[in-house]
């Protein structure tokens, strides 16, 4: 097909201090097409917000980008200089946070916050700004946008700061934007009308997002594509369908499970994931999810496995020893209990 | 209109405050020991005669007395004469006062004018050289002691180079402003440090912010993010500590005073305190309380203007 | 970043520049003609003559709180006001009376009547004569002013008269032996009372009208009182120089930099450790003139410990007074045995001899006094002098080899004199400087019980107090020097203060300064000095 919009190769970004070093992201790979929505999932501290930060070069010290390719549109955007950088972000490539009352300057109009985003040499007259800015409040359906304009962040509810943030995020037109859990601090009810208006910008802008998320329901409602991320790789990647029907890494399995009416689930109780996420400064030897995997054998405490495509579907990525055909997958282990759920 | 309001309620609210200094400072001169006739007339002076002007100075009436008759004349802000000066004691403050305000705004400009281009400097270098660099200046700053750095500016500039007059403030405001520049810059010096140590962590906390994450990834030019995505954020904290040091500033510029011959209200103060002139320390005390309100509710509305958050 | 850098860089640049032109403009600090005082340019002169500024400059540390002779005085007003009032007689610089607005007087037998017959055509400053009306209100005054803490020097005046403008006849209660040394007490001038009626009590403070040298044109306070030559000054051709500022200077160190700089050209009260720093400087002399200054050990013989005169003695034996004035006053001063100063002259009691330093006598007293292994007292010090803090130290470390252990203990001057009063002490430093040429004010002062419980003692003497009275009336000179030195052996004797050691008055002024000299008690005779240019 057409060369995807961005290509991450390799990307290696790794935390420094006196004693340890913190491997945020450790050698993650993936590819974002254009308009696609493209969803990072994992728990907190599994590297999906720092491979964000990696591609607009928001790692701040003691953080630095150590390895790894960012291709975007063909060029790596680790080699541009920052001149370069600052003409990409906020034009071809932006992103949006999670907390929206912090991710907003709470000294100035959200007028200005929206022009401070414009490309002077495009709208060169404040006319024009004033315009362009009332226009995006529109686009991301904010009522009587012209009062609101002169408000501050403050003055806006939950839903709406989030709005405004899209609004300010897109001002300039983008093609990939980067969504750092924009809903996990709204309620409900606002969550899905913000994953709405996301959608509706995504095609009416012709824009590419990456969505990170814990919530495997909004990845069933948005994403086209999913990456599932564990102690700063990937472990699993393929489209949502067959993530849903089809999960292949323990990990995802272990997640699919555990959402509250999950297929097949007869439990009363929800079941968790044993164990505690890994200490990314020192990770064992083997597997990284090998000390909470129900399934770990020997080979899986011994060796790191790679991330290939399940039984020969390049579309369907896995990282793990016994998914990958080369040990057998044997029922039911020592540990835990018989799932039913996922068919085989 | 909510903000003048805001201010008339503020205003009300700061008699009661009043009134409980007052009541305080009355009591707590009167008790610690020393008699005002006694230190008036010397240690060298017989007992009658103090005696005498204890009762002509109306010392001997109980407390309530002459807390009543003190009351009777404040609401005509009425302050009696200086026990020390014998003239009033309002007309020797308000002499005096002007200086002192005047050397507590040249140096808070100093201190303004050194310490935030040095605070965003070591707060946007965190931990490199500059940021050292400027750290340890303040830190040599606080360990100066103020009358010291005062005469070293003196020596220095007054004497081995002559630019500036060795102490004293001249008769026109030219003269005045000459000199109230020396004094003014020792008088600075731990300010300046104290709030550019606050605006440097302030600065190195907000770089860290969302916000500013989220401008850079708009493509906001860095000189705009430095200006009103940090900068405007930072100084807000700061302003609270600038008017907690512009009080001390007031009441501590005796030694300032002393150093550079310049006749203010703090040496005024401290030689009423010394002689018990009940009425002098009163009227001072009084003015200096009045004069701390006022500076923490312009610091309000200062706050109000600058963040939009705060409600009056 | 660098933007922001070059915008502070250039903010401070612009101050710095705004500051130097500031500085530039009116010239800044520098000689005494334009540096922050109201000071009138140098006169010139063909070259060849010494000509002579019309201005000098006066720095002082302490500013008087007023100049109406009739309040609560202290050293600082009485410094300043002989620039502009006059007495009847006054002290040179040996401390001898000598006339001043009176030419020539006499006392009657009995020694209660004083005819003085005064100096014709005597002027205040404002041109006005001076009327037998102005000096009767002006020592009546000085007698009943309530304010006053000078009143018993007139206390014993029952009538003035004035039998016309050149005679003035005073009428004592009873004969009193000091009163003409009384006369040149600070109170005891001549006022114009057509002034105080016209600016009235409050005026009074701040506006002098008397007879001296100099008149106050200006009183900025808390900086300079600026004085214009009086045109109708009693002595032809004085003051030399038409105009002087005094200024007032707190700071010991500010004081001394301006005289270095010449903003000043005569310092007063130089502390002792700068007169070597003055008189190394080539523009500048250091120079000291006897003083009536003395500092005591003042004891409370209600203690009861110090109560023991073996223990008072003891520490008399103890001490080694040279030693402390080498320390403390740097030389600048002498040791003394009796209290009353050697300017009394006669009355001076020459062979009272110090005690010390004799370690092993002050042993032998504390041993018979029931301390023979030493023991522990403590002094309390007005906090912040430091001349008395430097003798308590050099006490502490004298006492020590005779076993005594001198715990020091500084105090707020307010809450020092408190204690003192209630006899709450054991030993504390005060200094009494004279300003009457006659020992009867110290005697007083040591003597009189209802006065200051003889000197903070706390225990009457009565053989001390009798002694005292007997020398009050004594008119014959001759007899009155016998009382005077019985009384000082039996001060001595009781030891109840330990006279330390006269200070002189240190004084540095600018080598270009002609005829300046200083009298016992501090004051300067203006109306002779001279600067050349």
């Amino acid at each position: 097909m057409n060369t995807p919009l961005l290509e991450v190769k390799d990307l290696q970004t790794y935390f420094f201090s006196k004693h340890e070093t913190v491997k945020a992201v450790d050698g993650v790979s993936f590819t974002v097409n254009e308009q696609e929505t493209f969803g990072l999932v994992g728990e907190s501290g599994c590297g999906k917000s720092m491979t964000c930060r990696s591609i607009l070069g928001l790692v701040k010290s003691p953080g630095r980008v150590v390895g790894g390719e960012i291709l975007y549109k063909g060029d790596d955007l680790l080699h541009k200089s920052k001149r370069e950088m600052q003409a990409i972000r906020g034009r071809e490539i932006g992103m949006i946070f999670q907390e929206p009352m912090t991710a907003l300057n709470p000294l100035l109009k959200v007028k200005d916050q929206i022009i401070d985003a414009l490309d002077k040499s495009i709208y060169n007259t404040a006319e024009k700004r004033y315009n362009h800015a009332l226009e995006m409040l529109k686009l991301v359906g904010i009522p009587s946008p012209e009062s609101r304009l002169e408000e501050y962040p403050h003055q806006f509810s939950g839903g709406m700061r989030q709005r405004v943030m899209i609004a300010i995020a897109l001002c300039s037109g983008l093609k990939l934007l980067l969504a750092d859990e924009p809903t996990t601090a709204l309620d409900v009810t606002i969550q899905d009308q913000v994953m709405k208006l996301i959608n509706r910008l995504r095609d009416q802008l012709k824009m590419s997002v990456i969505l990170i998320t814990h919530d495997l329901g909004v990845v069933a409602q948005m994403c086209d594509r999913v990456a599932v991320m564990y102690a700063g790789q990937i472990v699993e990647m393929t489209d949502t369908r067959t993530l849903f029907h089809m999960p292949r890494h323990p990990y995802t399995y272990a997640l699919m499970s555990s959402l509250p009416g999950a297929a097949g689930s007869s439990q009363k109780r929800l079941p968790t994931i044993e164990g505690a996420p890994p200490n990314l400064a020192n990770l064992p030897e083997g597997c990284p999810f090998a000390p909470r995997c129900r399934f770990a054998q020997d080979i899986c405490r011994k060796e790191k496995p790679e991330l290939l495509p399940y039984e020969g579907d390049v579309a369907h990525l896995v990282r793990c020893h016994i998914r990958d055909g080369r040990t057998q997958f044997v029922g039911a282990t020592a540990k835990g209990k018989q799932e039913g759920g996922a068919e085989q | 209109m909510a903000r003048l309001t805001y201010i008339l309620k503020r205003i009300l609210q700061m008699i009661p405050v009043l009134f409980v200094v007052i009541v305080l400072i009355f009591v707590m001169i009167r008790l610690i020991p020393g008699d005002p006739a006694r230190l008036m007339l010397g240690e060298t002076a017989v007992e009658a005669d103090v005696e005498a002007l204890r009762e002509a100075m109306g010392l001997n009436e109980p407390y309530t007395t002459q807390f009543a008759i003190f009351f009777k004349n404040l609401l005509h802000f009425d302050f009696g004469n200086s026990l020390l000066y014998k003239t009033s004691c309002i007309d020797l403050v308000k002499e005096r006062l002007p200086l002192t305000v005047s050397l507590t705004v040249v140096a808070t400009l100093f201190s303004l004018l050194i310490s935030i281009p040095l605070g965003f400097v070591a707060g946007l270098h965190k931990d490199k050289a500059s940021d050292q660099a400027i750290r340890i200046s303040a830190l040599a700053a606080i360990s100066m002691p103020t009358f010291w750095v005062g005469l070293l500016l003196m020596i220095a500039f007054s004497v081995k180079i002559r630019i500036f007059p060795a102490g004293g403030w001249g008769t026109t405001p030219l003269e005045h402003l000459q000199g109230l520049i020396l004094p003014g810059i020792a008088q600075a010096l731990m300010t300046a440090a104290l709030l550019m140590r606050n605006l440097r962590n302030s600065v190195v906390d907000i770089s860290r912010m969302d916000y500013v994450d989220f401008a850079v990834s708009k493509g906001v030019s860095t000189r705009r993010v430095r200006s009103a995505y940090i900068m405007k954020n930072s100084l807000i904290s700061t302003i609270t500590l600038l008017s907690t040091r512009i009080t001390y500033m007031l009441g501590g510029s005796v030694v300032i005073e002393t150093v550079f011959s310049l006749p203010g209200c703090g040496k005024l103060l401290v030689d009423a305190i010394f002689a018990r002139d009940y009425a002098m320390v009163q009227c001072m005390v009084f003015i200096f309380a009045l004069i701390v309100l006022l500076v923490s509710l312009i610091t309000d509305i200062i706050y109000s203007f600058i963040d939009p958050r705060i409600t009056l | 970043m660098k933007r922001r850098t070059t915008k502070a860089l250039s903010l401070l640049l612009a101050s710095a520049s705004i500051l130097a032109l500031l500085a530039g403009c009116g010239g800044g600090g520098g000689t005494a003609e334009n540096s922050n005082s109201p000071a009138p340019s140098d006169s010139s002169a063909p070259s060849g003559e010494t000509t002579y500024a019309d201005t000098i400059v006066i720095g002082d540390n302490t500013e008087p709180k007023n100049l109406d002779p009739d309040q609560s005085w202290g050293a600082a007003e009485a410094r300043f006001s002989c620039f502009v009032y006059e007495g009847l007689v006054r002290e040179d610089a040996d401390g001898n009376i000598i006339p001043l607005l009176a030419t020539d007087w006499k006392i009657s037998e009995d020694g209660t009547v004083y005819t003085f017959n005064l100096k014709p055509d005597v002027k205040f400053s404002d041109g006005t004569p001076v009327t037998g009306e102005d000096w009767i209100w002006s020592l009546e005054r000085a007698r009943d002013n309530p304010e006053s803490n000078s009143r018993t020097v007139a206390s014993n005046i029952v009538s003035i008269e004035a039998p016309d403008d050149a005679t003035l006849v005073i009428t004592l209660d009873s004969p009193v032996a000091s009163f003409l040394a009384n006369c040149c007490k600070w109170n005891m001038v001549v006022k114009s009372k057509a002034h105080y009626e016209a600016v009235g009590a409050e005026g009074f403070l701040t506006q002098p009208m008397g007879t001296g040298p100099y008149a106050v044109t200006e009183w900025k306070k808390g900086e300079y009182i600026q004085c214009v030559a009086n045109e109708y000054y009693h002595v032809e051709g004085q003051p030399y120089t038409k105009n002087l500022t005094y200024k007032i200077i707190t700071d010991d160190n500010t004081r001394l930099l301006q005289l270095q700089s010449g903003d000043i050209d005569i310092m007063g009260m130089v502390p002792v450790n700068m007169m070597a720093q003055i008189d190394s400087d080539p523009n500048l002399t250091a120079a000291a003139y006897t003083g009536s200054q003395i500092r005591f050990l003042v004891i409370n013989c209600a203690d009861e410990v110090t109560g023991k005169k073996e223990v008072r003695q003891a520490l008399d034996y103890a001490t080694d007074k040279q030693a402390i004035v080498d320390m403390v006053a740097n030389g600048y001063g002498k040791p003394v045995s009796t209290y009353v100063s050697n300017i009394h002259g006669d009355l001076h009691n020459s062979e009272l001899a110090d005690r010390g330093p004799d370690i092993e006598k002050a042993k032998e007293l504390l041993t018979q006094a029931g301390y023979p292994d030493g023991l522990t007292l403590k002094i309390n010090i007005t906090s912040g002098n430091t001349i008395y803090e430097n003798i308590a130290t050099v006490l502490q470390s004298q006492w020590a080899a005779a076993g005594i252990s001198l715990e020091i203990e500084p105090l707020e001057s307010g809450t020092l004199v408190e204690s003192l009063g209630a006899g709450n002490y054991q030993l504390t430093i005060l200094q009494w400087t004279d300003s009457t040429p006659d020992p009867s004010d110290i005697s007083a002062y040591e003597c009189r019980y209802s006065d200051s419980f003889q000197w903070y003692s706390g225990v009457q003497d009565q053989e001390i107090e009798d002694a005292y009275m007997a020398t009050i009336s004594e008119t014959d000179p001759a007899k009155r020097a016998e009382l005077f030195w019985t009384l000082q052996e039996l001060v001595y004797e009781r030891t109840n203060i330990v006279p330390l050691f006269q200070a002189d008055w240190a004084y540095g002024y600018s080598s270009k300064i002609e005829g300046i000299s200083v009298t016992p008690f501090n004051k300067i005779n203006v109306a002779e000095l001279k600067k050349a240019n």
